[in-house]
């Protein structure tokens, strides 16, 4: 296999200013060394709950917020210290789809004009290529020509997410991120669009990081999934160990806390006690460690390390 | 009439918003029961009136543009539709109350969660402020909030989501009420809070005695803690039963297709990936229904005349309804 993506070491601090002259008295550590690898065709799952960096650590990697610190390498090249100008051209590799379909639309443009737009932008399938490419995006997705000339206002929900996955698909992408793409939707849409997002996988090769909270999604889209608390990686393995075979603390509680659709199963649930600490004074060592049942001495002083157990499972915990 | 044995029983209840687009029947001919103690779920989509079934309940639909223009709710054998407000405001907070999806818009900012909760006491059990306060922080010990005696002087901005949602908890039970409902309570906080908060009611339920009226979309949190299952589709309830029956042994069409239309934890890892399966086409909107049932334009076994006539609420057992032809003589 081909490795697609690479990051390392990933940091995002956000600078906390206050007062008369705006000097920097914080930072937010929202992702604080996050590193990963997709291969290609491969889906990876970036899980954890509000706060805990999955979503800027995607951002990060199109570098649509600066990372303060690491390296992103796609297809061999150093996006971290590319210039404006070199990025541009990879980012008709790279899109994303965002949560909202309600706030990700221009509501000014018609579906058309939204498809068509990276188009322009990147000077590809110009001329009578363009509305060639458009119809057959929209047949793609599950929408009709005509809905095309339409604007996001007349459509519903999770017809709106299949007009930004049209737009995500514009420039044939190898990598896409989706940044809960199904958590704004209903119940009965949420499976349509899962089911799409897996089809298209199939036609056109892509790589995808999906970036959720609900597990039960990630598993049955992703190959690899990473579980993610306070900017950093807990545990990364292959879907089926991370439901099987969880090792980390927190991957545990967090899987046990997920309720079951099905009133038979009776489960014993791990209650985490209290909340998720604050990113802008995370605790020392392990930041999982203040909420831990199995917290150890060196927990509160040191901060474990991403270690390889075997079989591509990776746990940041001193247990292992 | 005879509903001695329900501690709540709503008939036909019909709550309809005008409005320049037309009238909206979010809730169109709605009936259900709960009895004492016991924990019911409401369950459907956004838009399928159970929000509003709920209000219509606690006489919080605002009027104009809102109204409940037909049906009966039966608390206690009298009918809440006949009160006045005042005669409500005896009810709200102290036989029947509600929580709701965002603590921090339900809370108000500009008050102390003491003063808030104390308030609680001073109206319905004419307590002086004292004790009252005092009460209030009994009851912020009762949801497990730590140091209690800190926290009564606090804001709601300086409680954590997880925190506030226990604040709300804790005024919504202060009075010993008959019936709680709770409208999406978890749905805004995180899996792991959501695990201490549902814990949590549970456990309060065992010693308050109280009957729940839960509103969720989320199936897993119904199966885990509902008895009895409601679900709405479009302003009507499409299956009520019993949750083992529900889940095992769905009925209706639309509660088959949402159960097999949600990914579930563990099934890709133990039995390999399925295709889900889909429900076809959107959610309708409350302007443009069509005649006859709601769920047809979606409904995979639908019938002629399911375009034509909305079919009636009929039993298949005794505790088992469900509205579908299929079901249905002509």
């Amino acid at each position: 296999m081909e490795t697609l993506l690479k990051v390392e070491n990933l940091e995002v601090h956000f600078p906390i200013k206050k007062g008369l002259l705006s000097r920097t008295v914080g930072y937010v550590y929202a992702v604080d060394g996050v590193s990963l690898t997709l291969e290609k065709g491969e889906t990876i799952g970036l899980v954890g709950e509000s706060g805990c960096g999955k979503t800027t650590t995607g951002l990060a990697v199109l570098r649509l917020v600066e990372p303060s610190g690491g390296n992103v390498i796609f297809e061999g090249k150093n996006l971290s210290r590319m210039s404006k100008k070199e990025l541009r051209s990879l980012k008709k590799k790279m899109q994303i789809i965002f949560q909202d379909p309600y706030s990700s639309l221009n509501p000014r443009m018609t579906v058309n004009q939204i498809i068509g737009d990276p188009m322009d932008i990147h000077k590809m399938y110009q001329g009578s290529e363009k509305n060639e490419r458009i119809s057959y995006l929209l047949d793609k997705v599950g929408l009709t020509p005509e809905q095309g000339r339409r604007y996001p206002h007349e459509f519903s929900g999770g017809q709106r997410q299949r007009i930004g996955i049209a737009r995500a698909l514009a420039l044939n992408p190898q990598f896409i991120i989706a940044d809960e793409p199904v958590s704004a939707l209903d119940v009965s849409i949420q499976a349509q669009i899962i089911n799409l997002l897996v089809d298209l996988q199939n036609e056109f090769d892509l790589s995808y990081m999906i970036i959720a909270h609900d597990l039960a999604v990630v598993e049955h889209i992703c190959d690899r999934i990473v579980v993610m608390y306070l900017g950093n990686v807990m545990e990364m393995a292959s879907y089926k160990n991370i439901y099987l075979n969880p090792k980390h603390p927190y991957t545990k509680a967090l899987l046990s806390a997920i309720p079951v659709p099905d009133p038979n199963v009776k489960k014993s649930r791990i209650i985490l006690k209290g909340d998720v600490p604050s990113p802008i004074n995370p605790p020392n060592g392990c930041p999982f460690h203040p909420r831990c049942a199995y917290k150890l001495e060196i927990c509160d002083k040191e901060k474990p390390e991403l270690k390889d157990i075997g079989g591509d499972h990776y746990v940041a915990c001193f247990l292992y | 009439m005879n509903n001695d044995s329900h501690l709540l029983k709503v008939d036909n209840l019909k709550t309809y918003f005008y409005t320049f687009e037309g009238t909206a029947k979010a809730v169109d001919d709605v009936s259900f029961f709960i009895d004492k103690g016991e924990t019911l779920g409401l369950v459907g989509e956004s838009g399928c009136g159970k929000s509003v079934t709920a209000q219509s309940v606690m006489r919080l639909i605002p009027e104009p543009p809102g109204k409940i223009v037909h049906g009966t709710i039966n608390f206690d054998n009298t009918n809440l539709l006949d009160f006045t407000m005042k005669q409500m405001r005896e009810i709200r907070g102290n036989r029947i109350s509600m929580i709701f999806q965002e603590p921090m818009t339900s809370l108000n900012p500009v008050f102390t969660i003491g003063n808030q909760i104390s308030e609680m006491f001073i109206l319905h059990k004419k307590l002086n402020k004292k004790e009252s306060w005092e009460r209030a922080i009994e009851a912020l010990k009762a949801v497990q909030i730590p140091a209690p005696e800190k926290r009564v002087h606090e804001y709601p901005h300086q409680l954590s989501g997880g925190m506030r949602q226990r604040a709300m908890i804790a005024m919504a039970l202060s009075c010993d009420p008959e019936i709680l409902i709770a409208d999406e309570p978890t749905t805004a906080l995180d899996v792991t809070i959501q695990a201490q908060i549902l814990d949590l009611m549970m456990q309060l339920k065992e010693s308050f005695n109280a009957a729940i009226m839960l509103i969720t979309h989320d199936l897993g949190v119904i199966a885990e803690i509902a008895q009895r299952i409601v679900v709405m589709y479009a302003g009507k309830v499409v299956e009520e039963g019993k949750t083992k029956d529900i889940f095992e042994d769905p009925t209706h069409p639309y509660t088959k297709g949402l159960l097999s239309s949600i990914p579930k934890l563990g099934e890709r890892a133990r039995k390999g990936r399925n295709k889900l399966e889909e429900i076809k086409g959107i959610v309708p909107s409350l302007y443009e229904l069509t005649p006859g049932c709601s769920f047809s334009p979606r409904c995979p076994e639908a019938l002629p005349i399911c375009r034509e006539h909305s079919p009636k609420l009929i039993n298949t057992d005794q505790s088992h309804k469900v509205s579908c032809w299929l079901y249905s003589d002509f």
